[in-house]
């Protein structure tokens, strides 16, 4: 019976795509099942999830940098990527359906490409706070009424290592430590993730969570009593984060990998990613929305650059690190 | 000292053979499925420069996980014995059946309970609710957010690691030793003065696992937000990606762990083994009596509080027959996986463990058997996240070994890492309560050592073969952290895919999966159990 597992690693199939996503299976599984359908091309996937930090997979990445064994990888983050792109993981590809996504989104010469992004938000419990008690800006948050009333993930990881980095970059290193000693001094609630907030709101554990917009969009999808609040739009602006597709260096099916690539970046793939439980923000112009979703042109954006966000998030992350994880 | 040889009647016998090539089959097995890969990252820790600082974080970090490590060990001792005890020493209607339903909680993913009893015991859940109102409290009495919600957690994960080597251990007692003591007292002097002192090394052993495995534990941790050093790793991967410091680490844990096992070698190495006359008969059991209701609940109570609470607790939103069918029908495939690979896991982890539990009970070499014992016991304590990139780093290169890297015996690989400790610890138990004239005098009346080991060892060791093939199907079958890092495409397993679902946000059909996961692990082992000990009994 071994014999015949170890002679299943040995079937190397040309019509074939393998893709690596942290895109929660859930969503992901219904558009690759429909890239197959479309080209024919058997899809073979890895997943892991968001929550994780995407820890399984980029690390997965650069373990295999050597021997590739992936074509494409879907992230659903962006900062993770551009590590992958700085440690040559990646291959360059510009896909043709990138034309119409801004340049802020995608890498210049097509290391990565951004589609369907989610948004950090204010997520409360509406059983427990009114619409107008909500704090509408991340600052209010380290007023003593929200002592021990606030939750976020783990400030080292995913989406809330990047966002942070975003706040010491947009803020400056003083008013950002600053801010972030507030925070701890407030006792705000760490814990594992996105997932872990969205449930604590959720239950009622804590009236209010710092979020991705697609976490509190399943929540609401779900009929969970909460809410959510697009934070300092009169300032700053809310950090808008992309999911990210790109071509590995050296994987064993290039061509198949970038004809993915282009189905991915198709509009009607960001219409799809749109109307799902998640909800994600459609960066092609024009691509029909929900009701309840914010487009992007709806959203004062926090003005960062992710490949800046990139280069400084270990910096960021060991100073939150010390501050936080005693 | 040399190997002593005896002539007798022109046959050399070798007697107490020191060391020999089951030792070196001992060793590789070792090295190739749980030291190559550990060692590769482990090294790769101490080379690159990352040893940890003593300074005060270092000390919170230890002290926290000391605390949780071994807090959980002993809810886990306190729950385990008494179980084990009732099980193994009253006759109870439906034995079999109690028996298996100890393993179930071993089969629930940590951090599936872990969100099952926050939905209980979270500051709004309804325990806190009904308790504030009883006791007119101004705020949530319960709060699972810390190191008391972790201990209660993960001692009630783990406590069949004890209960079932006790059973393991009571099974392979001579009944005339514990007869004896009945005859010249009650039967509580026989269970203080015979049967206690000669279970303590399982008992002691069980400790250990269970202590090594909230040592190892991240999930729940995690979930809790309670700071311990697997997080600590976690941080260091999924953070700053560095391989190295992330393994350098996991050192504490590996020296913890080398404490633990050291300290549980010294208080249990003195005691005396479970001798054993053949042929052994079946275990007696005493009636009850008025006693057999209350002890069949207490048996259950704790199956109960680790599995069904946490499970109910998910499935309260909607729980339905639909749910079960989705659950199916997003998780045949990975259901199939797991049907495949943890039996063929356990199987080879146990043929793994053969020649190191003979090692282990056989070898006089000074230091050789605690150090195999340690050897094989450790990689307990390490994350399955060190274990998977080293996997990736011995297995993915060119050549034959992508054949491996590529198909599922990857995941299996992962799978008899987890599996292996658990197959030594039942066999070496069992190995130890083998006289050695037996085998010595089958030598001397010209048995080779491979008709020595089918017609004699094996039968003697079916307890242990037994109990490490069930404990290793269970570990394998729950295995998660090295499986996420390594199964191409098409193999995930069971656990990967409720993993995935929980993190969905799909907790009705978390708790269905676990259902599933749970019979699919219960009904084998349920079924090995018991044609095992109906083997045992037949004349």
């Amino acid at each position: 019976m071994l014999a015949l597992l170890v002679l299943a690693g040995c079937r190397q199939d040309s019509d074939t795509v393998v893709v690596y996503t942290s895109r929660d299976q859930l969503y992901a599984e219904p558009i690759l099942r429909a890239f197959e359908h479309e080209t024919g091309i058997q899809v073979q996937a890895v997943y892991d999830t968001g929550a994780t930090k995407t820890v399984g997979l980029t690390n997965r990445l650069l373990a295999e940098k050597d021997h590739p064994q992936a074509d494409v990888f879907w992230n659903s983050e962006v900062a993770r990527t551009i590590r992958l792109q700085r440690a040559g993981v990646l291959a360059s590809y510009v896909s043709p359906q990138a034309t119409t996504i801004p340049a802020r989104f995608k890498d210049p010469q097509g290391y990565w490409t951004g589609f369907g992004a989610r948004a950090r938000v204010i997520i409360y419990n509406t059983r427990m706070l009114s619409k107008e008690a909500v704090p509408t800006s991340l600052f209010e948050l380290t007023d003593p009424r929200w002592r021990g009333k606030v939750t976020f993930g783990q400030p080292i990881l995913g989406t809330m290592a990047t966002h942070n980095t975003a706040l010491f970059l947009v803020l400056g290193s003083e008013r950002a430590s600053s801010f972030f000693r507030a925070l701890r001094a407030n006792d705000i609630l760490v814990i594992v993730g996105n997932t872990a907030v969205r449930d604590a709101v959720s239950r009622g554990d804590v009236p209010l969570g710092i979020i991705d917009t697609s976490d509190a969009y399943e929540a609401m999808a779900d009929g969970a009593p909460v809410d959510i609040v697009f934070p300092d739009q009169d300032g700053i602006g809310t950090l808008v984060i992309p999911n990210t597709v790109a071509l590995i260096a050296g994987g064993p099916h290039p061509e198949n990998g970038r004809r993915f690539i282009d189905y991915m970046l198709r509009p009607e793939t960001e219409r799809a990613l749109a109307w799902s439980r998640s909800a994600q923000i459609p960066l092609h112009p024009g691509v029909e929305t929900p009701e309840h979703v914010r487009s992007l042109d709806e959203i004062v954006m926090l003005d960062v650059d992710y490949y800046a966000i990139a280069d400084h998030l270990d910096e960021v992350c060991t100073y939150l690190d010390e501050l936080f994880l005693r | 000292m040399s190997t002593l040889v005896r002539r007798l009647g022109g046959h050399r016998v070798p007697l107490r053979p020191r060391f020999s090539g089951v030792g070196l089959a001992a060793i590789a097995g070792l090295c190739l499925t749980i030291w190559l890969p550990l060692g590769v990252m482990v090294w790769g820790g101490l080379m690159g420069g990352h040893l940890p600082r003593l300074d005060a974080r270092f000390w919170s970090l230890t002290l926290r996980t000391l605390v949780v490590a071994g807090g959980s060990a002993g809810l886990a001792t306190l729950l385990g014995l008494p179980v084990g005890i009732a099980l193994g020493r009253l006759r109870l209607p439906g034995n079999t059946l109690l028996r298996a339903l100890q393993v179930t909680p071993l089969l629930v993913p940590s951090y599936v309970s872990a969100i099952g009893w926050l939905h209980l015991l979270g500051r709004s859940g309804p325990l806190n609710r009904w308790l504030v109102g009883v006791l007119a409290l101004e705020q949530p009495p319960l709060d699972a957010y810390s190191v008391w919600g972790a201990i209660w957690i993960l001692g009630l994960a783990a406590f069949p690691l004890v209960a079932l080597p006790v059973l393991a251990g009571l099974d392979g007692i001579d009944p005339d030793l514990e007869e004896e003591a009945l005859l010249l007292g009650s039967r509580w002097d026989a269970l203080r003065y015979v049967t206690m002192p000669l279970i303590l090394p399982v008992l002691l052993g069980g400790a250990l696992l269970a202590f090594l495995a909230g040592l190892a534990e991240f999930a729940v941790p995690s979930f809790l937000s309670v700071n311990v050093y697997t997080v600590e790793v976690f941080a260091r991967f999924a953070a700053f990606y560095d391989f190295a410091a992330g393994a350098a680490a996991a050192l504490p844990l590996l020296m913890i762990a080398l404490a633990a096992f050291a300290g549980e070698r010294w208080l249990a190495g003195r005691r005396p083994r479970v001798g054993l006359d053949v042929p052994y008969g079946a275990p007696r059991g005493t009636d009850p009596g008025l006693w057999r209701a209350p002890a069949i609940v207490a048996c259950m109570v704790p199956v109960v509080l680790a599995v069904a609470v946490p499970l109910l607790s998910l499935a309260s939103r909607a729980p339905s027959f639909s749910d079960y069918r989705f659950a199916w029908e997003v998780a045949c495939r990975e259901v199939a996986n797991s049907l495949l690979f943890a039996p063929c896991a356990a199987t080879v982890a146990l043929v793994v463990a053969l020649p190191i539990a003979w090692s282990i009970a056989r070898v006089t070499l000074p230091g050789t058997s605690p150090l195999v014992e340690a050897a094989s016991l450790l990689p307990v304590a390490l994350p399955g996240m060190l274990l998977g990139i080293g996997l990736i780093r011995i297995w993915n290169r060119a050549g034959p070994f992508l054949w491996v890297y590529r198909s599922p015996c990857i995941v299996i690989l992962g799978q008899v890492a987890r599996a292996l400790p658990f197959a030594v610890l039942c066999l070496a138990a069992c190995w130890r309560q083998v006289p050695v004239a037996l085998e010595e005098s089958a030598r001397i009346a010209g048995a080779s050592s491979a008709q020595v080991l089918w017609r004699i060892l094996l039968p003697l060791l079916r307890p242990g073969l037994r109990a490490g093939w069930c404990l290793g199907l269970v570990a394998a079958m729950a295995e998660l952290q090295t499986t996420l890092l390594v199964y191409p495409p098409g193999a995930a397993t069971l656990p990967a895919r409720i993993f995935t679902l929980q993190h969905d946000g799909q907790a009705e059909n978390v708790a269905a999966l676990c259902m599933i996961l749970t019979a699919i692990t219960v009904l084998p082992a349920a079924a090995a159990w018991a044609l095992g000990r109906r083997e045992e009994e037949q004349p």
